[in-house]
C-alpha cells in the first residue's frame, strides 16, 4: 500500500491567509485567543526572520516586531482549511482521510491522506504526483508538505520531518540567497524506511507527556536509539503505549484501506473584525466566501444547488436563510448575485458580526437540449432565473401553476417549474385549421373581497364592496358547493352567483354559509 | 428518450437498404434522415440569427378577424398594452394569446402583480400550463425586477405583466422603467405585454376619452383597448352567457388607428 501525506505545519496561519490574501508578505502571527496572556501559535516566515517564536505571548512578539500583524485563532476558518485539505485531496483520488486534529507542540497541523496506490500509471511517478499534489495545495493558499510512504503513520512522519526540520533551517538561513529551495516533497520507499528515519528525533512520534519525560530521562533521543532496545523490556518499564511507538515506526501497524468520504457538505465562514451594516461591505465579504466555496466545489467537480446563509448579528441573534439555486452551479458571479438580492430582498435585523456560507454539493449536470423542442433558455439560464426569481418573490410564489383535484374555490397549486416534461410537444399538436374563440375568464381576487350584499325574496339586489358598488342588475344562480361535511375543520358549503353590476362589471360573488360572509371571488375579464 | 422514440417509425419507413435509393455517403443519409424528419424538427430548434431574423415577427391570438386587423397578431420583441375596463375582456384576450402560443411548444411568462391569475380559466382555454412561468409579485418593485431578468433570460417568447388590480391604485412604473423593458425586450425578441386599468378609469368603465391613457405612455408598440358592451345571460334558468366586448386599436406603429373589433366572449365556445 502507498499513502501520501499532505501535512500544513501552520494551518492557522493558511486559513488567515486564505481568508485575507493581503495579509501575504507580512509579518503576521496567529494568537490562540484574544489578551495579551495568549500565546503565538502559527506565525509567518517573515514574523519568523524579525525574532518572533511560537510560544511567545503577544507583548513578547511585539517586543521584538512592533508593527507585526496580529490575528486570533479562527475555528471557523480552520475548519474550512482542514476540510480545503480533504477537497484537495478528494481531487485526485476517490480514497482519503482527513487526520484528526493533533495535540501538543502538533496542534496547529493539519493533514491529510491520499491513496496513492497505482498513482504512477496517472502522473508518471510518484515523485510528480506528490509535486502535483503540493502545487495544487499552493495554488489554494495552503503550503504544505508531501510525503510517500507505505504507511499512514509513516508518511506522516516524513512530512512532518520535512516541517519541522528542514523548513525551519532554511528560514535561518534567510540572508544566504544562495541556499538551495527547501524540500517539500518526499518519496519513502519500503526498503528504505529504517534507515531514513533512524536519526530523526523522537518528538516526531508526538508521545504523550509520561512517554516523552520517560524516554528523556533514558536519554533516549533518536528513532535509532528507541528501535536498538529490546521491545519487552521497555514495554514492561514504561508501559504499552510504547510499543505502540515502536510499531508506528517499523511500519508494523495494521493498516486498513483509505475509505471514500461521503461527506459533500461544504461551508466557509468568517467572523469579521467589525460589524458591517451595509450591503456594499458585504458584498466584498460574500465575494471572498463565495470565491473559496467555488474553489473547492471546483476542486471536487461538485455544483451548489442550494446556499444556506447563517448571520450572526450584533444583537446576538442568528439569522439562517436558504437560497434554492435551481441546478448545481459552481458560478461564482450567480451566487454572489442571489446573495446580494436575498440581502436587499430580506435586510438583516442588525449589523453582521460574521457570515457562514455552506451548500451541499452535488454533481453538474450536463445540458441535453432537445431537438424536437422550440428554441427555450438553456437548463442553466432557467436555472439561474428562477433562482433569482425565487429571491426577489419568494420560492413559494414562483412556479408553474397547476389545478388540484378539489372543488373548493380558489384552489391552485404551483409547482417548480420546469420539472415536469410539458404535456405537449410542441407545433406538432398545434392546429391551425380550428379557430379559437376567446373564452370567459376569471381574474382572481386573494383574498376574496368582502361584500355587503342586499338580498330580496332569496336575490341579490344590490351590492357595496371595494371592488364594486351599485344595483345588481342580472344574477345568475346561487350554484351551490359543499363538501368536506364530516370535518368541522374543513367543511365548507358555498352558494356562488354570476351577477351583473350596474356599472358594468360581471362578478362572481358568494355566500359562505359557515361564516354568513357575502365575498367576492372574482371578476370576468 | 423521446427523440428515439420519434425516429423509429421513420426508419420503419424509409426504403429497403438495397437498390438505387441507398444514400451513398453519410451526409446523404443524414439529409434524407432530415427530409423525413423535416415537420417534426421545430423551425427554432437551431434557428441561426438569420434565420430567427426571418422568422414571423408577431404573435397570433388565434382569434382571425383581430390578428387580420393587427396584422398578424401581437407584434414580436415588442412592448405592447392591453388595455381597458374591469369585464372588458382583457383578460380572455390575453388568456387566448398565451394559449396560442403555448400551444406551439414556446414558454410564456405570467408577472401577476395583480394576483389575479386563474389556473382554472387557463386551462379551460386550453393553456399548456407545464409551459407557464406564474410570477406572483408582491409590489411593483418586484414585478419590475422579475420582468427585467425574465427579458434577460432568452428563451421565453411572451410575458405578460399583470397591472389590472381592482382594489389598489394602479401601478406607478416610470416612463424610464417602461423605456428599458422596452429595449429588453427588443434585444431578446421577447413579446411584452402589460395588462392594465386605463388611467383614472374607475368612475366611468364603459367608456373611455381621450384623456384617459395607456399606462405605458408612448412605450407601447401596440395598444388595445378594450371596451365592454355589456354581459348575455341566457336561461331559465339564468345562465351568464358571454360578455359582448369590443377591441379598439388605439395605437399601432404600422397600422392605421381606430379599428374597432366586437368580440363575444363566451362560456362555451363549443
Amino acid at each position: 500500500m502507498r499513502i501520501a501525506c499532505l501535512l500544513v505545519p501552520d494551518l492557522p496561519l493558511h486559513a488567515e491567509l486564505r481568508a485575507s490574501p493581503e495579509l501575504n508578505g507580512r509579518p503576521l502571527v496567529i494568537t490562540s485567543g484574544p489578551g495579551t496572556r495568549a500565546e503565538t501559535i502559527a506565525l509567518s516566515r517573515e514574523a519568523f526572520v524579525r525574532g518572533v517564536r511560537a510560544g511567545q505571548t503577544l507583548p513578547q512578539a511585539r517586543a521584538v516586531c512592533p508593527d507585526i500583524e496580529v490575528r486570533v485563532a479562527s475555528p471557523v476558518l480552520e475548519r474550512a482549511a482542514r476540510e480545503t485539505l480533504l477537497d484537495i485531496a478528494l481531487s485526485f483520488a476517490p480514497r482519503a482521510e482527513l487526520v484528526e486534529r493533533a495535540s501538543g507542540p502538533f496542534v496547529s497541523e493539519g493533514a491529510v491522506y491520499v491513496d496513492a496506490e497505482g498513482i504512477e500509471a496517472l502522473h508518471g511517478s510518484e515523485s510528480a504526483f506528490a509535486s502535483v499534489l503540493h502545487a495544487r495545495a499552493e495554488r489554494l493558499g495552503i503550503r504544505g508538505f508531501v510525503a510517500i510512504a507505505s504507511s499512514r503513520d509513516l508518511a506522516r512522519l516524513v512530512a512532518r520531518h520535512l516541517a519541522l526540520s528542514l523548513h525551519r533551517e532554511h528560514w535561518e538561513r534567510r540572508e544566504d540567497r544562495e541556499a538551495p529551495e527547501p524540500e517539500v516533497t518526499r518519496i519513502l520507499a519500503p526498503e528504505d524506511a529504517l534507515a531514513f528515519l533512524s536519526p530523526l528525533p523522537i518528538d516526531l512520534l508526538d508521545p504523550d507527556d509520561r512517554t516523552a519525560q520517560a524516554l528523556t530521562r533514558f536519554g533516549l533521543q533518536t528513532l535509532r536509539d528507541l528501535l536498538r532496545l529490546p521491545k519487552r523490556d521497555l514495554a514492561a518499564r514504561l508501559g504499552p503505549a510504547l510499543l505502540d511507538l515502536i510499531a508506528r515506526v517499523r511500519g508494523e501497524g495494521r493498516e486498513t484501506p483509505l475509505a471514500e468520504p461521503l461527506v459533500r457538505s461544504l461551508e466557509e465562514g468568517l467572523d469579521l473584525d467589525a460589524p458591517i451594516d451595509n450591503l456594499e461591505a458585504l458584498s466584498f465579504v460574500f465575494r471572498g466566501l463565495v470565491s473559496r466555496l467555488v474553489e473547492r466545489l471546483s476542486l471536487r467537480a461538485l455544483g451548489c444547488t442550494e446556499l444556506r446563509t447563517t448571520l450572526r448579528l450584533e444583537n446576538g441573534a442568528r439569522e439562517s436563510r436558504r437560497i434554492g439555486v435551481a441546478s448545481p452551479c459552481q458560478d461564482e458571479r450567480v451566487l454572489l448575485r442571489l446573495l446580494r438580492l436575498d440581502i436587499e430582498s430580506r435586510p438583516p435585523t442588525a449589523a453582521i458580526e460574521g457570515v457562514t456560507i455552506s451548500s451541499e454539493g452535488v454533481p453538474l449536470a450536463r445540458e441535453q437540449l432537445d431537438l424536437f423542442r422550440p428554441r427555450g433558455p438553456s437548463p442553466r439560464e432557467l436555472d439561474q432565473t428562477l433562482a433569482e426569481l425565487g429571491v426577489i418573490c419568494g420560492l413559494e410564489r414562483v412556479g408553474t401553476p397547476g389545478l388540484v383535484d378539489d372543488h373548493r374555490p380558489g384552489r391552485f397549486t404551483l409547482k417548480p417549474f420546469g420539472k415536469d416534461k410539458p404535456r405537449s410537444t410542441g407545433e406538432a399538436e398545434w392546429d391551425r385549421s380550428v379557430p379559437r374563440r376567446p373564452r370567459l375568464t376569471l381574474r382572481a381576487l386573494r383574498p376574496p373581497s368582502r361584500a355587503e350584499v342586499r338580498v330580496e325574496r332569496g336575490r341579490p339586489v344590490s351590492l357595496q364592496s371595494a371592488v364594486s358598488r351599485g344595483e345588481v342588475l342580472t344574477a345568475s344562480g346561487p350554484w351551490r358547493t359543499t363538501g368536506q361535511w364530516w370535518s368541522d375543520s374543513t367543511h365548507y358549503a358555498v352558494d356562488h352567483y354570476d351577477i351583473q353590476m350596474s356599472d358594468g362589471t360581471v362578478l362572481r360573488l358568494c355566500f359562505d354559509w359557515r361564516t354568513k360572509w357575502w365575498q367576492i371571488e372574482g371578476l370576468y375579464d | 428518450v423521446g427523440a428515439a422514440r420519434r425516429i423509429r417509425p421513420v426508419r420503419r419507413s424509409r426504403p429497403p437498404q438495397a437498390g438505387p435509393s441507398k444514400p451513398a455517403t453519410r451526409s446523404d443519409a443524414l439529409e434524407a434522415l432530415l427530409v423525413d424528419l423535416g415537420p417534426q424538427i421545430h423551425r427554432g430548434a437551431a434557428a441561426s440569427q438569420e434565420e430567427a431574423a426571418k422568422a414571423p415577427s408577431f404573435l397570433p391570438t388565434g382569434l382571425p378577424e383581430l390578428d387580420a386587423r393587427l396584422g398578424g397578431g401581437f407584434p414580436s420583441g415588442r412592448l405592447s398594452e392591453i388595455c381597458g375596463a374591469p369585464s372588458s375582456g382583457r383578460t380572455a384576450l390575453a388568456h387566448c394569446l398565451l394559449s396560442e402560443t403555448l400551444a406551439r411548444g414556446l414558454l410564456a411568462a405570467w408577472i401577476d402583480l395583480a394576483d389575479a391569475f386563474d389556473p382554472a380559466s387557463a386551462a379551460a382555454t386550453g393553456s399548456d400550463l407545464e409551459r407557464l412561468l406564474w410570477v406572483r409579485a408582491r409590489s411593483e418593485d418586484e414585478a419590475l425586477r422579475s420582468c427585467e431578468r425574465l427579458l434577460r433570460t432568452e428563451g421565453f417568447e411572451l410575458i405578460f405583466l399583470d397591472l389590472a388590480r381592482a382594489m389598489r391604485p394602479e401601478a406607478g412604473i416610470r416612463d424610464v422603467s417602461w423605456l428599458r423593458l422596452a429595449r429588453l425586450a427588443a434585444s431578446t425578441r421577447t413579446t411584452l405585454i402589460a395588462l392594465s386599468n386605463l388611467s383614472g378609469l374607475s368612475g366611468s368603465p364603459k367608456t373611455s376619452d381621450s384623456s384617459q391613457v395607456p399606462v405605458t405612455g408612448s412605450r407601447a408598440e401596440l395598444v388595445l383597448e378594450m371596451r365592454s358592451r355589456g354581459a348575455r345571460f341566457v336561461g331559465p334558468p339564468s345562465l351568464l352567457d358571454s360578455l359582448e366586448t369590443s377591441a379598439l386599436l388605439r395605437r399601432h406603429r404600422s397600422r392605421p388607428d381606430g379599428a374597432e373589433i366586437s368580440l363575444s366572449i363566451t362560456a362555451d365556445p363549443s
